[in-house]
Formats: structure tokens, C-alpha cells, sequence
């Protein structure tokens, strides 16, 4: 992580060297742009700080993952849909629930839904594609989960 | 596609007064469920703060010093396939989620970045972030990984495209939106 403010640091010295005036202007508009947007995520956070992820994501999968492919396939999608965890969560959380028999197609399924699909980002991403190309994005995204998961069902010889 | 952002609505400002009330309250009080989403909600902030103003920063960088033709000619609408290619590569070396890549989307595009591009850029940000991936395959193999690139990409450009086509089609209702949000 420290690296990349590192180089921020850096460009932040070199652009600044070059040109103050561009920097200064530069740095106001990321302040204004920053400003503009801080609303909606606001909102997003709420949303995202609300989902009860103390409930038991564990016991779902033990439910979904052994229950018939089309069920256990749309619940995660769902769910992936809803949720929203940072990286460093999610996979060692699927790298256990794997080891657990969980099928590898339910959790691409959700993991692709999480990172393809916000319902949680909405608010943000409506602020930047307006309302209709923010649904069709993520409707699209919906669809690409499911056909990952569908094909890694069938790679890993789970499906079919 | 530019901001129309008009959070400032009634709505909102009580949904968000609601809740840091709330949670207040429940500090005070001691009820766990009400400080558990204020736990939420901390660490969530803390994680985009370290994120997003180093992206704002760049983007107001990137907005100064590069110019527009540049970004026309790798990523404007005659750059087919190419620019697509290009847009993946951009995103595969972004760090963090959606609310990074969504601002500087929104950078590429008021510079002139073709549309389908830009849906190019926003599917491949979600799933073919490389230190991601990399970090993935140590948990679920890299077998996993492999197919949900292999899959997702064509997917995702396939769908740009036809996406851009579509509203140039449909450009009387949904563009001139876009326009006039840009212009605002």
C-alpha cells in the first residue's frame, strides 16, 4: 500500500517542479471534484456500514453450497450483489470455505457478483453515469457472474 | 456522464442525520447492533480515506498535464479494439474498488474517451485488478482466477461494444442526457 503513496509523492514533487501553477490548479480541481462527489459517498458508506454481515455468512454457504446448482448459484450471486468486502477479506474467507466442500462455482459466483455488481455503490455510480447506465452496467455485470460461474462449474467439473 | 450530484436532497440529509444519530445514541447507551455499524462505518471510512484522495489527486494531476488528443487517440471512439486493450491494462494496474475507478472514468471520459471504452475500463476495474488477482490465486488457485479472466474479458468488451453502439443509436434519449449533464 505504502508504495503507491510513495509514488503519488513523487509525481506530487516532479509535476510541482515542472509547473506550480498547473499543480496548484491541479490540486484544486481534485479538491473540487473530491468535494463534489463526497455526498453520494456518504451515502454509499451508511448503506455499506448497515449490511449485517455478522450474520452468518458461514451457515449460508453450509446451506447454499449443497443445495441444487441454480438455487445455490443465484443466492451467492445475490449476496455478492448486496455485500461489499474489501479483497484481503473475501478470498481467504472463500480460500476456507473451499476447503470446507463449498463448490468453487458458488463462490465465483459470489466473489465476481461483489466485485461486478454494487447495489451499495449505487448511489456513486449513479452520480457519475446517471441512473440508467448505472442499472444497465450492473444488470450486464449480474449477467457476466453468472456465466463465469457457470463455466467454472463446468471447468471444475462441478456442473453437468 | 458527467456529476449531477444533488445529495443535498431532503431525503438524504435525514437518512444520513437518522443514522449518525443512531449511532450515537447507541454509543451512549450500549446497544451493541447500533456501535457494530458504527464500527462498520469507521472502518469502512478509514479504508476510502486512504484511497481516494491520492486518486483525486491524480486525476487533478492527469486533468492539467495530459492533453486531450492524447486521450482521443488511444481511447476515443476511433481507437477500436485497441483502445479497449488499452483500457484493460489501465485497469488491471488500478488499486481499489469501484468508487476509485468510477472518478477516473469520469476523467478519461471528460477527456475523450469513447463510451464503450469507458465500460470497458469500469468491468475490467472490477475483475482483472492484478494485485488483486495475485492475491486471490494464493487463496482459491489460480485456476480460478484464469477462467474468471478468460471469461469476464471477452464478456466485457463484447458488451462495451455492442453498449456503445446501442446508445449511438438511441442517442436522442440517452446521450443528450449525458450532455447535458457534462455541460451542466
Amino acid at each position: 500500500m505504502y508504495y503507491v503513496y510513495l509514488i503519488a509523492g513523487v509525481v506530487l514533487l516532479v509535476s510541482f517542479a515542472a509547473d506550480p501553477r498547473k499543480t496548484k490548479k491541479g490540486v484544486f480541481i481534485a479538491v473540487t471534484r473530491f468535494g463534489k462527489i463526497i455526498g453520494a459517498l456518504l451515502v454509499m458508506l451508511v448503506l455499506v456500514s448497515c449490511l449485517p454481515f455478522q450474520v452468518s455468512v458461514n451457515e449460508f454457504f453450509n446451506i447454499v453450497g449443497h443445495k441444487n446448482t441454480v438455487i445455490g448459484i443465484l443466492a451467492a450471486s445475490l449476496l455478492g450483489s448486496v455485500m461489499m468486502l474489501p479483497g484481503f477479506i473475501v478470498f481467504p474467507f472463500c480460500g476456507v470455505l473451499a476447503q470446507k466442500g463449498v463448490p468453487y462455482f458458488i463462490l465465483s459466483a459470489f466473489t465476481t457478483t461483489m466485485m461486478m455488481v454494487g447495489v451499495v455503490t449505487y448511489p456513486v455510480e449513479k452520480a457519475y453515469l446517471g441512473h440508467k447506465m448505472a442499472i444497465i452496467r450492473n444488470i450486464l455485470g449480474f449477467g457476466i457472474a453468472l456465466v463465469v460461474a457457470l463455466v467454472t462449474g463446468i471447468v471444475f467439473g462441478e456442473i453437468g | 456522464m458527467g456529476l449531477k450530484l444533488k445529495s443535498k436532497g431532503f431525503f438524504v440529509k435525514m437518512l444520513l442525520g437518522g443514522f449518525f444519530f443512531i449511532i450515537l445514541i447507541s454509543g451512549f447507551l450500549g446497544f451493541d447492533p447500533g456501535r457494530q455499524v458504527g464500527q462498520n462505518f469507521l472502518t469502512f471510512a478509514v479504508s476510502m480515506l486512504k484511497l481516494l484522495p491520492l486518486a483525486f489527486l491524480m486525476i487533478g494531476l492527469f486533468e492539467v498535464w495530459i492533453k486531450s488528443e492524447t486521450v482521443e487517440k488511444h481511447l476515443g471512439k476511433a481507437s477500436g479494439v485497441i483502445g479497449h486493450l488499452w483500457a484493460i491494462v489501465l485497469a488491471g494496474m488500478v488499486v481499489g474498488p469501484l468508487y476509485v475507478a468510477l472518478p477516473v472514468a469520469n476523467a478519461l471520459r471528460e477527456k475523450g474517451a469513447g463510451t464503450g471504452v469507458i465500460f470497458t475500463y469500469l468491468g475490467a476495474s472490477a475483475v482483472c485488478r492484478v494485485p488483486m488477482a495475485i492475491f486471490e490465486t494464493s487463496f482459491l488457485g489460480i485456476k480460478f482466477t484464469a477462467i474468471r479472466f478468460l471469461v469476464s474479458l471477452p464478456l466485457i468488451l463484447m458488451t462495451s461494444i455492442i453498449l456503445e453502439r446501442y446508445l449511438e443509436q438511441n442517442s436522442d434519449t440517452i446521450m443528450k442526457q449525458e450532455n447535458e449533464q457534462s455541460t451542466k
